[in-house]
Formats: C-alpha cells, sequence, structure tokens
C-alpha cells in the first residue's frame, strides 16, 4: 500500500507517514490514542470488531464520501459490519471470511474428497487420511495461538457451526454449554491428533509459513490465504458445518477511520476515500510492482467482476460465496452482532482469557472440561465486573 | 555553604526528577485504583470518565483478587525471576572461573561470551522462539527431523538395526505450549544475562588474593574445596549485587512474555497489568498497586541482603 | 608430583577447550542471526539451505527502501546518547554527595531509588500517555524519549557511580577542600578524573539500556521519535513468517550496539564491578 500511495502523495502533495507494528502492539497504541482524544494517528487501521463500537462511543468520526466512490458496491456484509445503526465509520481496506484450503493432490493420493460444507466428521476422516507426520505432512494445520482474534477466532467458529455462541440472552456466558463442549473437545482432538507440533503457537502467518513449506494437508483460515499459497494443487471449499443454519466461517475486515479529533480530518477522510475506492483497485492491479494478484479483495462487488482479476484470482468465487454465507447479525442462538466475535467493548478480555484456557487444553495442560469451567468463570467475572447484571 | 546543605543541593535535582516520575503517575494508577475506569462500555457509559463520582472503595481490589490469574501471576513473577537468577549465578560463576586463567584466545572467547547481553530483548524472543525453538520450521525442528531420518536409516542395517529399532521417534518440544512457555522464557533471558554475571565475576576474581590460594595448594587442598572455601566467600558481595541487579530488571519482564505465548502459562504481574489495561484501567491499576508492593517487597529484601555492606 | 603434572597437563587443554566450547554455545543463536539474515525467506526454513545456500544481500536492501532504517537508527543514537548524558549529568553530583557526604538517609534514598525500577510500566501506561499527550503536548518528541530513558536509568547510574566514587579515598578529596578548591573543581578536577574508568563504564552500560527499552519507546512515540525498538515492533509479525527478513532487521538492529560492546568490552570488564570489588 505504501508503494501504491506514493502516486496519491504525487498527485495531491498530501505526504503520508506510515506506523506498521505487530498487531497485539497496534491495537493497545490505536486504543490508547482514541481513547485520550486521539491527535497521534490521522488515520488508523481498526477491525470489524471496534468499528461499530467506537463508533457508537464517539471515538471515530463518521464517514460519508460522494458518489463516485458509489457506497452501495461495498459489499453489504463489510457495510454492515463497518457500521453503527446504519451510519459508516470505517471503510474496508480488504475484507475476508474464512474457508477450506487443502492440498489437492494429498486428498487424491489418499483417496479422500472435501466437499463444500462438508461435515465435520468428513473433515477429520480427510485430515486423518493425508496426516503423514514421518514425511513432514500434517493434516491440519489450525491456529492455536492464544488470542481473541487468533485462535478463538477459528474455534468461535467451530462452536458456531455446533450450534453454541458466547452468550445467552441475558449476555451470560454460555461456555459450559454441550456446544461448547463438543466443539472443543473436536478442536481438540482434530488439532491435537493430526496438527503440526507446536499448534498452540500457530496463527495465520506460521501457519503460512507451514503451508508454503508443504507440510498441511488443509487449512481452514481467512480467504485472503489464498492469495498468498504457492502451491499449485491448492483447492478450496466453504467451511464445514455441522448440522446447524450457521456454518463454521466468519466474517472480518480491516478498515480505515478516522480519529474523532485529528487535526488533518479533511485530508485523512479524502486519503481513505481514495484507499479504498475502484480507482485504487485499478491502481493497485496496473502496478508494475504488483498487479491483479495483489489487490485488495472482500471490499467491492465491483473488484470481482473485473476479468482481469478474475483471471488471477483462483478462489475469488470461493471467496464471494464465503463471504455471503457469513451470518454476523443477531439470532436467536446468539444475541450479539458478530460471528467469530461479538461486537461489544467487553469482548477482547472475555476473548483472551478463554483463548488462553483453550490453548492450555489442546496443549494437554488442562482437559477441555477444566479449561471450559476456567473461561465460564472468567468471562462471568468479566461481564458481570461490566455491569450486563 | 556549611557542609550539610551543599550535598543535599547537589543529590537534589535526581530526587526531585525521581520523585515526579514516580509520584505523578503512582498517584493517578492510585486514583483509578478506586475508581470505576473502563475505556470503553455501551452498558455504563459514565465509567469511561474518571470522576470521583465513580468512586468504588476497594471493589477493583477485589475483583483484581479474585481474577483468574492474579496468583498465578505472581507466583510465575517468582518463579521465572528465582529461576533465572540461579540458573544465571550458577553458570555465571562457573564460566567466570574457567575463563580466569590465562589461555590462547582468551580475548576472543571474552568477546563471544559477553555478546548476548547486548541483545534487544525482543530480538532475542523472536530469534529464540522462532528460529531456533520453532517445532517445525526453527531450528529445533530441523534438528528433530534430521535425527529421526538418520535413525531411520540405521533401521536397515543388519545387526545395529535392531539396537535402533528400540530407540523411539523424538517429538520435537513445543516451547509456546502452556506447559513450557515459562521455561522458554527463562532460557532466553537466562541466555542474555548471564554474560552480565560472568562480567561481574570475572572483574571480582581478578581481585582474589592469590597468595592465599597458593597457601591453600600447599596445604594440599583440592581445586573444588579451594572454589567452595575461598573463591565463593569471596565472590558472595557480586553475587548479591547480581541478584539485585537482575531482580529489579526481570521483575518487569513483558516482551519475551508477550513474544513467546500471549501470557499463556507465562503471565507474570506486568502482563496480567497489560491485559487489563485493554478496556479496565480501574482493574490493571489495582494490580499495579499490587505490583508496587511486591517491588516492595522484594526490595526489602535486597535491602537486607546488600544494603549493609552497601555503607561499609 | 608425576600426577599432578599429568593433570594439570590435561587441564591446560580440557579447561581451555571447554571455555571455547561454552562461547561458542552462547555466541551460537547471534552467529544464527546473522547468518539467516543472507538467505532468501523460502531458504530460511528449508533444512536442505541449513547451512549451504546462496547468500543475499535482499534482506538488506528491502531493509533500508521500505521500512527507514536509517531514521530508527538515528533516532536510537540521538535519544540514546542524549538520555545517557543527561543521566551523567544529574548522576554524578548526585552520586558525589551520597559518597562524600553521607546522611544517614543515604542508604534509604539509594534504596528508594532503585525501588522505582521496579515499578510496572504497563500499570502506568494509560496515565502516561495521557499526560504526554494531552497535558504536557511532548508525546512522540525526542525530548519526551530521552527524559524516559534517563529517568528509568538514573536510579543504577547513581547506584554504580556511588559505589565507584566510595573506593576513592575520602583523604583525596578532603585535600582538595583544604586548598580552597570549589566544590565544582572538586568534581571536576579530582573526582572525574579519578573515577573516569568507572564513569565511562557507567555510561556504556546505561547507552545499552537506553538502546534496547522497547516497553516505552514503542508506547511513547509514533513517528517522529521512534527508535530501532519500533522497527523490530512492526516487522515481527508481518503476512507470513519471514525469517530472512526479520532476521536482516534484527541484526540491524542490534548490530551497532554489540559492535560498540565489543570495542568497549575491556573498559567494561574492567569497570563493571558495582563495588563488588573490596
Amino acid at each position: 500500500m505504501q508503494k501504491v500511495a506514493e502516486a496519491y502523495t504525487a498527485d495531491t502533495g498530501v505526504t503520508l507517514n506510515w506506523v506498521s507494528l505487530e498487531e497485539g502492539v497496534l491495537r493497545e497504541q490505536v486504543t490508547s490514542d482514541t481513547a485520550t482524544g486521539g491527535g497521534q494517528y490521522d488515520i488508523i487501521n481498526i477491525g470489524m470488531q471496534e468499528a461499530p463500537i467506537w463508533g457508537a462511543a464517539g471515538w471515530i468520526e463518521p464517514l460519508e464520501f460522494g458518489a463516485e466512490y458509489d457506497v452501495d458496491d461495498m459489499l453489504p456484509a463489510m457495510r454492515n459490519g463497518l457500521s453503527h445503526e446504519g451510519t459508516l465509520y470505517a471503510a474496508p481496506f480488504y475484507g475476508e471470511s474464512s474457508m477450506v484450503m487443502y492440498r489437492k493432490d494429498l486428498t487424491e493420493a489418499a483417496g479422500v474428497t472435501i466437499a463444500d460444507n462438508d461435515s465435520w466428521d468428513n473433515v477429520k476422516a480427510a485430515a486423518a487420511a493425508m496426516h503423514d507426520p514421518d514425511n513432514g505432512v500434517y493434516g491440519a494445520c489450525l491456529r492455536g495461538k492464544p488470542g481473541w482474534g487468533d485462535n478463538m477466532a477459528f474455534v468461535t467458529t467451530v462452536v458456531n457451526s455446533f450450534g453454541g455462541a458466547w452468550f445467552d440472552a441475558d449476555m451470560r456466558p454460555a461456555l459450559e454449554s454441550d456446544e461448547w463442549k463438543a466443539a472443543i473437545n473436536f478442536y481438540v482432538d482434530l488439532l491435537g491428533n493430526y496438527g503440526p507440533p507446536g499448534s498452540e503457537g500457530n496463527s495465520f502467518n506460521e501457519i503460512l509459513a507451514l503451508y508454503n513449506e508443504d507440510k498441511c494437508g488443509m487449512w481452514i483460515d481467512a480467504t485472503i490465504a489464498a492469495s498468498f499459497l504457492e502451491n499449485d494443487n491448492v483447492a478450496y471449499a466453504q467451511s464445514p458445518n455441522a448440522g446447524n443454519p450457521v456454518g463454521a466461517n466468519w466474517l472480518w475486515a480491516w478498515a480505515m477511520a478516522v480519529p474523532t479529533g485529528s487535526p488533518n480530518s479533511e485530508a485523512a477522510h479524502d486519503f481513505i476515500e481514495w484507499a479504498t475506492s475502484k480507482a485504487y483497485i485499478q491502481a493497485v492491479g496496473n502496478h508494475p510492482d504488483f498487479g491483479w494478484g495483489s489487490v485488495p479483495t472482500g471490499t467491492r462487488a465491483s473488484t470481482y467482476a473485473i476479468p482481469e482479476f478474475q483471471a488471477v484470482a483462483k478462489f475469488a468465487a470461493a471467496e464471494m460465496a464465503a463471504i455471503e454465507s457469513a451470518a454476523p447479525a443477531a439470532t436467536d442462538i446468539k444475541p450479539y452482532v458478530g460471528v467469530q466475535f461479538a461486537a461489544i467493548p467487553e469482548f477482547p478480555e472475555v476473548g483472551t482469557a478463554v483463548a488462553q484456557e483453550i490453548a492450555a487444553a489442546l496443549s494437554g495442560a488442562k482437559s477441555v472440561d477444566e479449561a471450559l469451567a476456567a473461561s465460564q468463570a472468567a468471562a462471568d467475572a468479566i461481564m458481570s465486573e461490566a455491569g450486563y447484571y | 555553604m556549611s557542609n550539610r546543605t551543599l550535598p543535599r543541593i547537589l543529590q537534589t535535582p535526581a530526587v526531585i526528577l525521581l520523585l515526579i516520575w514516580m509520584l505523578v503517575p503512582l498517584s493517578m494508577t492510585l486514583y483509578f485504583s478506586f475508581i470505576r475506569y473502563v475505556l470503553n462500555s455501551s452498558i455504563r457509559p459514565e465509567w469511561m470518565t474518571p470522576s470521583l463520582s465513580n468512586w468504588r472503595g476497594f471493589g477493583n481490589y477485589k475483583y483484581v483478587l479474585d481474577a483468574k490469574d492474579f496468583w498465578f501471576a505472581i507466583q510465575n513473577s517468582v518463579f521465572i525471576v528465582t529461576s533465572i537468577l540461579v540458573i544465571t549465578v550458577v553458570l555465571g560463576l562457573g564460566i567466570a572461573v574457567l575463563i580466569n586463567k590465562s589461555f590462547p584466545g582468551r580475548g576472543i572467547v571474552r568477546v563471544l561470551l559477553i555478546s548476548p547481553f547486548f541483545v534487544m530483548p525482543a530480538v532475542n524472543a523472536v530469534l529464540w522462539i522462532n528460529m531456533i525453538l520453532d517445532p517445525v520450521l526453527g531450528l529445533q525442528g530441523i534438528a528433530v527431523g534430521g535425527i529421526n531420518n538418520i535413525i531411520d536409516g540405521l533401521r536397515d542395517f543388519p545387526v545395529l538395526g535392531a539396537f535402533f529399532n528400540l530407540w523411539p521417534t523424538f517429538e520435537p518440544i513445543s516451547f509456546r505450549a502452556t506447559q513450557t512457555s515459562a521455561y522458554a522464557v527463562i532460557m532466553m533471558v537466562a541466555w542474555q544475562w548471564t554474560p552480565f554475571a560472568v562480567l561481574i565475576f570475572m572483574t571480582s576474581l581478578q581481585s582474589e588474593d592469590e597468595s592465599q590460594k597458593e597457601a591453600a595448594t600447599l596445604d594440599g587442598a583440592s581445586p573444588w574445596s579451594q572454589f567452595i572455601n575461598l573463591t565463593v566467600p569471596h565472590l558472595a558481595r557480586p553475587i548479591a549485587i547480581v541478584v539485585m541487579i537482575q531482580s529489579i530488571f526481570h521483575l518487569s519482564l513483558y516482551a519475551e512474555i508477550e513474544i513467546v505465548s500471549r501470557g499463556s502459562g507465562n503471565k507474570n504481574l506486568p502482563y496480567l497489568i497489560g491485559e487489563f489495561t485493554n478496556n479496565n484501567i480501574g482493574a490493571a491499576s489495582a494490580t499495579g498497586i499490587f505490583a508496587v508492593i511486591l517491588a516492595n517487597i522484594i526490595a526489602i529484601f535486597l535491602l537486607r541482603m546488600v544494603g549493609k555492606s552497601l555503607m561499609d | 608430583m608425576a600426577t599432578v603434572s599429568q593433570s594439570s597437563k590435561l587441564g591446560n587443554v580440557l579447561w581451555p577447550a571447554l571455555a571455547w566450547i561454552i562461547a561458542l554455545v552462547f555466541f551460537f543463536p547471534i552467529f544464527w542471526l546473522v547468518f539467516t539474515s543472507f538467505k532468501t525467506d523460502a531458504d530460511a526454513v528449508k533444512p536442505e539451505f541449513l547451512f549451504f545456500f546462496t547468500p543475499t544481500l535482499d534482506n538488506y536492501t528491502n531493509m533500508t527502501q521500505n521500512y527507514d532504517y536509517w531514521r530508527f537508527a538515528i533516532n536510537s543514537v540521538i535519544t540514546s546518547s542524549f538520555a545517557t548524558l543527561f543521566a551523567l549529568v544529574v548522576g554524578v553530583p548526585a552520586a558525589y554527595a551520597m559518597a562524600f557526604n553521607p546522611s544517614r538517609h543515604t542508604k534509604d534514598i539509594l534504596m528508594w531509588m532503585l525501588s522505582t525500577k521496579m515499578l510496572p510500566a504497563a500499570a502506568v501506561l494509560y496515565p502516561m500517555t495521557f499526560l504526554t499527550k494531552n497535558i504536557l503536548g511532548i508525546y512522540d518528541t525526542h525530548f519526551l524519549v530521552i527524559l524516559v530513558l534517563c529517568l528509568i536509568n538514573l536510579p543504577i547510574v547513581i547506584w554504580m557511580l556511588f559505589t565507584y566514587f566510595k573506593e576513592i579515598p575520602k583523604e583525596i578529596i578532603e585535600a582538595g577542600k583544604m586548598d580552597g578548591v570549589s566544590t565544582w573543581g572538586e568534581i571536576k578536577d579530582i573526582l572525574i578524573p579519578l573515577a573516569w574508568g568507572g564513569i565511562a563504564s557507567t555510561a556504556l552500560l546505561t547507552f545499552i539500556f537506553c538502546w534496547n527499552e522497547a516497553y516505552w519507546t514503542v508506547r511513547l512515540t509514533t513517528i517522529d521519535a521512534a527508535t530501532l525498538s519500533t522497527l523490530i515492533e512492526g516487522n515481527r509479525a508481518p503476512e507470513g513468517l519471514f525469517f530472512g527478513r526479520l532476521a536482516a532487521v534484527s541484526t540491524a538492529a542490534v548490530a551497532p550496539i554489540v559492535i560498540l560492546g565489543w570495542f568497549c568490552q575491556k573498559q567494561l570488564v574492567a569497570g563493571l564491578t558495582f563495588g563488588a570489588v573490596k
């Protein structure tokens, strides 16, 4: 993005300073700056979990763009997820769902198949069939690193597909429910038996490296991963399902927002308008250093209609289907907004506490029941402390 | 100017600077620890502004005392610091004695040995946990895989094969797991700080009374008993100093904890505070006050240990 | 007698050999970091290229072109140097007063100073951000970074200097007083030359601690005053696990201080006593 934006600076004379930080430190920095009235950053990069909450708190400014921007072109799932009460607070730089990415050569050799929305049992059987640790191939590479945006992003989708949810209708945590127990037992079983050693330290980055070293049979993770995969035999399938209306795919976007109190709010707004526009997609696609394989996906319907993009992005159709089938809205089963998170300010705290317990269950330091009991107690304390009940 | 006022004036800038540096944040922390204060809340927006009307008394303290990892974090803080101290002092003593005598290339050995002390903590952690200890892509994973392959190959040999068939296939150890992550932190920090201990012990050894040792040798004392009876007592004070300086630094370990496993299994008090800081400032502040209390308990302990000889 | 000389002969080979092995083991991780920095990201995780590979400087050119290495490095040099300097300027007089005119509170003051170093930084992160940004308006300035680095190291500086100064016989200073030398003259002409070794190694150690500080430097800066610690934070978890790139950035961040340490190691070895030598 920095390189593409050089053209923006050349055109407008607006100089841009970039700060790149590790995700956890980024959140900490951006939160402490924004919560103290902003001022350090003109544009911040936040996720779908934060955008609606920060918008509601008045920390970030509402975004309105001109007709040329064509806000209706933005994928509805993204637009809704980044809005609070119908007002857009952050513009998606890229969006994603999750899906199964597997090695077709390995499934064929093992005589198994993975279908769209397959059952978890079949997925596990396929992982078992491909699992060959002596030759450095592991059946399933899945997230295990503790963090609400790391292991819990995946784990929550499994729980969702088993019919569970983080909170009940009174916003009391429901982590010791049968659905959670079944889901976590399944997850620990699948990843513990057919995953690479040290899975409790793996998240997106680590697994991407493993996958590109041909060490993974399948990987269920962000659709964006498909654009980084080097192996020619990659095939895609929609996320598994356990017979419930909700499948195991998430919905996420990284989006740009303007903190309230930014001294350069107008310039910031203009830059966001450019960086999330159709023109930006064209600029990346036509840039000599990047090309159509690197354009940000998951944000605009029009991107998927560009022939050059369709030609290089084999995963485009699968990604679009996954994004469209994600169900962030509140339902009878889950009374909160969000797929793999709950759009409430306390979620990161709850998610972090539970994430560490699930990692402990995965590495065998605790049993699943112990981990869930500890999770429930911790989540209950946080929610009651926060004044929910 | 009298003899008394001048020294006071000279140390005043330092004392005032440190007082401000300590008191201003500490009083804010103390204040926050007694009120309800969160960064963001949709249920109770009034808690988002620090104000006396959100007074809570000891509520935050009670909440923190009951929090899942509070006692675990205190235990870990102490465990990690103590383990690092034991390892660095023992290794540091051994190495310092080893390189005390002159031998070919001692200068280079010394340079190699003290190098880890200059490495940034974040680089140290990233280097160890990724490039060296990763169970698949790191050196550990590659080495374990290599050994397994060699053993596998040897299994086909006629007689030897029977022997190697008894060998297990080695499993790499995951150092990011809940059970092992504290050891990973201890290992990497001990690697970095053993050179510090070596540096201090080495200097002290050079001042050791050689004639005493020669006399002991003539009396037929073994090198080991010389080490125990002469060298270790001579090093008592440097050991106390190594322990003290390191305690000060390691009580606030943060980057290593974060990079290894994000507090899963190795959470210490500063990291727990960091977790609360994401939203619940009241709880983070109360934990901070507990950390200050812990630091003072340890400071009193250290004072007893080195304070006496400090003024001699 | 024969056995003694034999065992000592064996010892003459064995102990140095052991010292060499330990030194190499301790140095190995650093060697590995530098070694990896010359591999491409793809080669860095492949067993077949463990030791034999085509070395490349790509990681370094990439780093200087895309990550503005020099800006971070210059900030590190500026902030660490000035913080060290100010810590000495404040610390030398304080340690002088404590060493030569101790009161019955001196010990307590020293210990109190050290205990300020044990305060958990995370607990005061939020007050500090608020204070420096909203009230003082010095967030992300060199001044703030220098001030903070100076303050967090001041206790160690004073303590180290105090222990060196105590080694100097009081009579020398007293003699100066008799001759009517001013306090400033005492410090400048008598104390500093006498304690020069100690002051130099204090400065070195402080510089190292400043350079390696990460918690505050990362959290109280954004662009203008960001140091190499921030560069590391930005690179330690990119999209994918790029060992080669990570190794190059890490090497470039620690190389200046490690090389400085090598050149000054004699000074460090001679001076790093903390008053441990009597």
